[in-house]
């Protein structure tokens, strides 16, 4: 039963409005009980909240992945906010990894997004062979004190080394809000899923190179479904032209065409 | 296993929000979604009665009338007491089921005489401009008692679930007999789902001056139609043009398709210290002994 209450939130999620996902997450949970309250928050993205780091001053963003109780741990300093002396550290190893990760992503950050805010989190799992890290992006454009649009990419990866190869497994998501002038055109939140597998090289280059890739398709596919499909959706409730006007245009065509081919 | 009891005042309130947020074409599963996931079939039913009707007068759903072909709107302009509205075209009331989406026990009404030379030419102008404009259009003119308003609604679907996708055009336009006024409300909302949660909605209120209060039914019509007409076509061309100014900037404001080098990182540049890094870092395993991670 709870299994298919589960696909029944996921599907009610993909028809009520995504600007309003939080406080519909929020209501679902009341609705079906604390038992399906952690299947649903990583199932279900939400956009992205940030923090600043203590040490550095730098922002970082807050998702599940780094928190531990109410605490969420910076990537640039790795320590808690609010402190927690036994909040869950990634391995030595991996803690290595993810720094480099979030450096390279910073300057992807600067790149491509000219501001914004990045943030790389990795972690073991219960196989040896593999790990698995989240890499956030967030950036925010504003008109005076409205905002008018919004970004948010969240990339869950998944890493499986072997001995020659490793495989890498990427669940991306893009939360897009845009809303123009005094009227709301719209809110637009599009899901990617994308499963590619690379040689071990370098972590770095082959998340970083993956990502990158995923983020284009997506930005493109984001871009036509937008910016094309929902246009020409609304283009279809309504047309411009009478269609009695287009009726007659194309009887006086079908006469020419008639007319011409008959000269033949 | 302790059984959760969700509180019943907020599950009213919940499903209330869920209902009123349903996109085109999508009523029978979000229902389905929250039978499903309250568990409590006489709950729902109660809960979704008065969200239902808030729904249908809203967003104009057409309505079947019991035994026969004819059908016509619901709004907020043509509702009675108890649930009942009126088709001004067959000067009929009839009771609605909401969510069968169906009418029934027709009783005779009397329209506003006063008004209704006008509300009939109005009603035959709006259909033919309804049917020049809107692909699977449905339309109405209603008048009120002890009043000289008319209210106008056109709503236009579009249903594709086959292509996840759903939309819906309303415009509600009203218009007094010794004013030279309109004044209108436009609503699109447009649902686009495969893999994915899209969704445009829009709102817009405006307002029309006749070039005169024509006394012929007739001629007000049409007065009334052609700056509809006006107002609606600058709209759609104005939406159009919107989602240019969006994508050209708005959009690459966020995140540029390619960088400034208008090339793709070169990720060699960013990451090659980590060789070096690890294999530094393998070597103090293998000194200390500690096992391979």
């Amino acid at each position: 039963m709870s299994e298919e209450q589960f696909d029944l939130a996921l599907d009610l999620m993909r028809r009520l409005a995504p600007s309003n996902t939080n406080n519909n997450l929020a209501r679902l949970v009341k609705l079906v009980g604390p038992e399906l309250e952690e299947e649903l928050f990583s199932a279900v993205d939400l956009p992205l909240t940030t923090g600043t780091c203590a040490k550095s001053g730098r922002q970082y963003l807050k998702c599940d992945y780094n928190r531990d109780e109410q605490s969420y741990r910076s990537p640039w300093s790795s320590e808690y906010d609010p402190p927690l002396p036994e909040g869950n550290q990634p391995s030595f190893r991996l803690r290595r990894l993810e720094v480099a990760l979030n450096d390279a992503f910073d300057v992807y950050r600067d790149l491509y997004y000219e501001g914004g805010v990045s943030s790389a989190y990795l972690w073991d799992t219960d196989d040896k062979d593999v790990f698995a890290g989240v890499v956030l992006v967030k950036k925010v454009i504003t008109d005076g004190a409205a905002e008018t649009g919004a970004w948010d990419s969240i990339h869950v990866i998944e890493v499986e080394e072997k001995s020659k190869a490793a495989h890498y497994k990427l669940t991306s998501t893009i939360i897009l809000n845009l809303i123009h002038g005094k009227q709301n055109i719209g809110e637009l939140n599009l899901s990617g899923n994308l499963t590619r597998q690379d040689d071990l090289s370098t972590h770095v280059g082959n998340i970083g190179r993956i990502i990158e890739d995923t983020e284009i398709k997506m930005r493109n596919a984001l871009h036509e479904i937008y910016f094309g499909k929902t246009k020409d959706i609304a283009n279809d409730l309504r047309s411009v032209q009478s269609f009695a006007e287009a009726k007659k245009q194309a009887d006086i065509q079908a006469e020419l065409v008639g007319k011409l081919l008959s000269r033949k | 296993m302790s059984e959760y009891t969700p509180d019943t005042a907020e599950t009213l309130e919940t499903i209330a929000q869920f209902v009123s947020e349903t996109p085109p074409g999508e009523l029978s599963q979000v229902l389905n979604d929250i039978r499903g996931l309250v568990n409590n079939d006489s709950l729902v039913s109660e809960a979704i009665a008065q969200p239902l009707s808030v729904h249908n007068t809203n967003t104009l759903a057409l309505v079947a009338v019991a035994g026969s072909d004819a059908s016509f709107i619901v709004s907020k302009f043509n509702a009675l007491e108890g649930n009942r509205f009126v088709d001004p075209n067959a000067k009929l009331s009839y009771a609605v089921d909401h969510l069968a989406q169906t009418a029934s026990d027709p009783v005779p009404h009397e329209s506003n005489n006063e008004t209704e030379e006008h509300r009939a030419a109005l009603n035959a102008a709006i259909n033919t401009y309804t049917q020049d404009h809107y692909p699977n259009g449905h339309c109405a003119v209603f008048s009120h008692d002890n009043s000289r308003t008319l209210n106008i609604g056109i709503v236009s679907n579009k249903f594709n679930p086959n292509n996840f996708w759903n939309g819906r055009w309303i415009s509600q336009w009203t218009a007094n007999l010794d004013s030279d006024e309109i004044s209108g409300e436009l609503f699109i909302h447009v649902h686009y789902y495969e893999d994915g949660n899209v969704q445009v909605k829009t709102t817009k209120h405006a307002t029309a001056k006749l070039a005169s209060i024509p006394s012929d039914p007739t001629a007000f019509a049409s007065a009334v139609v052609a700056q509809m007409l006006k107002i609606e076509t600058e709209y759609q061309l104005a939406l159009n043009a919107s989602y240019a100014q969006i994508s050209d900037s708005t959009f690459k404001s966020l995140r540029r398709a390619l960088p400034i080098t208008r090339t793709k990182l070169d990720w060699n540049s960013v990451s090659n210290c980590e060789d070096i890094v690890f294999f530094f870092y393998s070597l103090a395993d293998i000194i200390m002994l500690k096992p391979p991670l």
